[in-house]
């Protein structure tokens, strides 16, 4: 049973998330039938599995949620501002009793929430004095198979004895006619002998149908093509007529139709009745065509949405992808074992055989790159709530517009990209964004812009976070740096290097604590998670105008193109992502530079060289490679013994005892079992250009 | 947990940890060097597709370095930097053999403190006619890092640099 809760709880969640957005949406399109539909749905399927799975206090609060949109539904309540908030309240409620430990402060809310409903409730029009609005939407739903006379046939099928011998199933062609339209089918058993008699491989039974569909009789028969020799079949065209949807008028036709001798007339006569029935319903609902037309007109979505084909996915936990891609990296590994093996004989099968496998693993690295792979937008439902309730709370009127967030990242950097990422937009809205008189005085809209721009840059995805709001002070800052003794008093900063100040430890512009954002986490650990994610961030602010925060994020964390070097006797990799380009030099060259930078091209870059900075000794080969590498808009050269190639690698953690060193992000195993360390050419050149 | 120590020397002296906490005894290879790491710290190993740290435990707990014969073993021991647990092979002399040992005969180290800090030992055990030294690998694997923190050429300070 247990078990059985925790899937509940997950479906719930899931649920709940969808829940989020459609009453976020609601809040734009009130009118939107299609969203009010998909509300009502979730509901409905919350309230069903609550109860099916024991947790009745959430179905039975889900229930009396359900009944309001219902009625909204139904067209006899609105939807106000007070409904939503009050909806939005109750889902939290939700998701805190999935907790499972149910406190008394959750309980009290439990009835005020429930007190509020019925209050709603109370209030809604009498059902009957307003036309249903909605009722169309529940007819587009199903608008061929309900509302629109169709072609009826009756099939009469009595299939050879042997037909299950030939390996025909009758199921399949049943199932194959019903997506032709609406089919009624009834089994006869008169052939059926005693069950002593029975022999299993053949087939006693017989079935008379009525198919509604629009379709020729050719059609009809093509589906019977391969077993229409042995068996009878007859196919009756009837009067064009609705396929029924009253319950009664069903249970008439299925006993009209397991007669031996069919009544058409019959037939005809209850489906006559059946169309009275449905014109009537036609009548009440045509009095609102206009209606619907303004709800058309109203909703910003067009429903176009809901007829695309849906892609069908598959729920895999997340521990599942991680270790395909553990797999996956060592499988790399292997292959690069395998190449270094066959490569010494080019001209074998084997070398051969080991290239198709390296291109078929890279393909499969790439399918499974893509798996764990989630775009951003997972994450802009819990923006978009987070940016309505701060701003009412603070009286601000703030529009949240996320653009790209289709761009996709690997989810281990998502899962950790959710709680800055909400910390930059609650400064955002918090210090950021006036309030909507300060705005109007200023001559700006009253309503403020927040803007989380996603896009793809290289082998790097950029978050950009920019609001239209006050912007930062650059004189506040550095009066603040100073007073806390962060900076020398007479250090020279450029505008960059003041506003990464921001991301000191303990520095905040604000005086008064806020609720929402002085306290907890700072900038500081925005920063410092950005780092852990190999990422990095930059603010930049014009006074008045705004404030635009700038994360750069690797597209993943654990695989790497990068470039093979030797220093001295040790192998390293250097990422490919951050070479510009390749120099050879004359080691006298590196012997006749000044004051460490060195001409290229006619531009100076300052240069490292790797094996003076790690093995403590001079290049003893008299050419070497200069790798010219790129950070942050600086560029600075290393200078090596020798490049051995591009390789692909998986890239492993140093552990925690190396976690904060300057120099590498982590190590790889080669293909012949022997490490190379991964030069972390960002923190590299930052610390080396700063020195200078 | 289980009484068994694994007993091995350093320059001639015995100690033991808990063989718990021993995942493997490797045969001494060859080490990837990680450049501008303390001393001490030897490099990474490949063990098992991952990256295992190296450390010189007699430089760890200040004798002179190791000096690598046919009896020199790499333990891999599981510890715990922190909240997370992690893996650490030790570079020691000789692995002997594998001791039970009551806990309520260990006593607690007499002043042998001048030749290592004695927050690193847990206690000694006394065995024929002398002392093992219990070695509380939790202590100096915390100390670890804060060690690797202090040399700033190499490591980040706590906060973030500017730019």
């Amino acid at each position: 049973m247990e078990r059985y809760q925790i899937k509940f709880i997950e479906e719930a969640k899931e649920l709940l998330s969808s829940l989020e957005s459609s009453l976020l949406e609601l809040e734009h399109n009130p009118g939107n039938s299609s969203i009010i539909n998909e509300i009502f749905r979730i509901m409905h399927s919350l309230k069903g599995s609550g109860a099916m799975f024991g947790f009745t206090r959430i179905s039975s609060f889900t229930h009396d949620l359900e009944t309001i949109y219902s009625a909204i539904r139904s067209g006899s309540l609105m939807v106000s501002k007070h409904l939503i908030d009050i909806s939005f309240q109750s889902l939290d409620l939700i998701k805190e009793l999935l907790k499972g430990s149910e406190t008394s402060k959750q309980l009290d809310q439990l009835n005020i929430l429930t007190n509020q409903l019925q209050l709603i409730l109370s209030h809604k029009k009498d059902e009957n004095s307003a036309p249903a609005p909605v009722s169309l939407a529940e007819q587009e739903d199903n608008p061929i198979k309900n509302h629109q006379e169709l072609p009826l046939w009756l099939i009469r099928f009595i299939p050879h004895e042997d037909i299950l011998i030939e390996g025909n199933d009758p199921l399949y062609m049943f199932d194959e006619l019903n997506t032709h339209g609406e089919l009624l089918i009834v089994p006869g058993y008169k052939k059926l002998p005693e069950l002593s008699l029975v022999n299993p491989a053949k087939l006693f039974l017989e079935w008379n149908m009525l198919l509604w569909a629009d379709v020729e009789k050719d059609v009809i028969e093509s589906v019977f093509l391969f077993v229409k020799d042995l068996s009878a079949l007859e196919i009756t065209p009837l009067k064009a007529s609705y396929p029924p949807e009253n319950k009664n008028v069903r249970k008439q036709l299925l006993s009209l139709l397991s007669r031996e001798v069919i009544n058409q007339d019959g037939i005809e006569e209850v489906l006559e009745s059946n169309t009275e029935d449905g014109s009537e319903q036609l009548k009440h609902t045509s009095t609102i065509p206009s209606v619907q037309e303004k709800i058309k007109l109203d909703s910003e979505s067009p429903d176009t949405e809901d007829i695309q084909s849906e892609e069908i996915s598959i729920r895999v936990s997340s521990k599942k992808i991680d270790e395909l891609m553990n797999l996956v990296s060592e499988l790399i590994t292997s292959q690069g074992q395998l190449m270094t093996l066959t490569e010494i004989h080019k001209n074998s099968p084997l070398y051969q055989l080991s290239e198709k496998f390296e291109s078929l693993i890279r393909q499969l690295r790439e399918q499974a790159m893509e798996m764990s792979l989630i775009s951003i937008n997972t994450l802009t439902v819990r923006f978009k709530r987070m940016v309505r309730d701060l701003s009412s709370k603070l009286n601000k009127q703030v529009n949240l517009i996320i653009e790209g967030g289709d761009t996709e990242l690997d989810k281990t950097i998502i899962e950790h990209l959710s709680e800055p990422l909400l910390h930059i937009i609650r400064n955002a809205i918090d210090h950021g964004i006036e309030s909507p008189e300060e705005r109007e005085n200023l001559g700006k809209p009253g309503t403020g812009e927040i803007i989380l721009k996603a896009f793809y840059s290289g082998a790097e995805v950029h978050l950009e976070i920019s609001d239209n709001g006050r912007g930062i002070d650059k004189s506040l800052v550095h009066a603040k740096a100073l007073e806390r003794m962060l900076i020398e008093p007479l250090a020279q900063l450029s505008e960059k290097e003041i506003f990464q100040l921001l991301f000191k430890p303990g520095f905040s512009t604000m005086e008064s604590v806020s609720e929402y954002s002085g306290r907890g986490v700072g900038m500081d650990v925005v920063a410092r998670k950005i780092a852990e994610l190999r990422g990095d961030v930059v603010i930049s602010s014009q006074k008045g105008i705004g404030t635009k925060v700038l994360i750069r994020l690797p597209l993943t964390l654990t695989i790497l193109d990068g470039l093979l070097i030797h220093v001295g006797e040790t192998k390293y990799i250097i990422p490919i992502s951050s070479v510009r380009k390749i120099f050879e030099l004359k080691l006298t060259d590196l012997e006749n530079s000044f004051n460490n930078l060195i001409s290229l091209e006619g531009i100076q870059y300052p240069f490292l060289v790797l094996s003076n900075e790690f093995n403590e000794h001079l290049p003893r080969q008299q050419k070497q490679q200069l790798i010219l590498v790129e950070y942050d808009g600086k560029q600075m050269g290393l200078v090596v013994d020798n490049i051995l190639g591009e390789r692909q690698v998986v890239l492993k953690p140093l552990g925690p005892s190396l976690r904060k060193n300057r120099i590498f992000s982590g190590g790889s195993i080669m293909g012949d079992g022997e490490i190379a360390l991964v030069l972390d050419t960002n923190k590299l050149i930052t610390k080396f250009t700063s020195n200078e | 947990m289980s009484n068994s120590h694994l007993r091995f020397s350093l320059k001639n002296e015995s100690f033991a940890v808990p063989v718990d906490h021993v995942l493997k005894i490797l045969e001494f290879d060859s080490i990837t060097p990680v450049p501008k790491a303390p001393p001490f710290f030897k490099g990474v190993l490949n063990w098992q597709g991952s990256l295992l740290p190296v450390i010189d435990l007699n430089l760890k707990l200040d004798f002179k370095e190791t000096v690598i014969t046919k009896e020199s073993c790499i333990l891999v021991l599981e510890i715990k930097i922190g909240s997370e647990k992690t893996n650490i092979g030790c570079i020691v002399d000789e692995v002997r053999s594998v001791i039970p040992i009551e806990a309520d005969q260990i006593v607690s180290s007499p002043s042998i403190g001048e030749k290592y800090s004695s927050d690193l030992i847990l206690g000694m055990y006394p065995i024929d006619d002398q002392f093992i030294v219990l070695l509380d690998f939790t202590a100096i694997f915390e100390t670890d890092e804060s060690v690797l923190i202090s040399r700033s050429t190499f490591n980040e300070p706590d906060e973030l640099t500017i730019t």
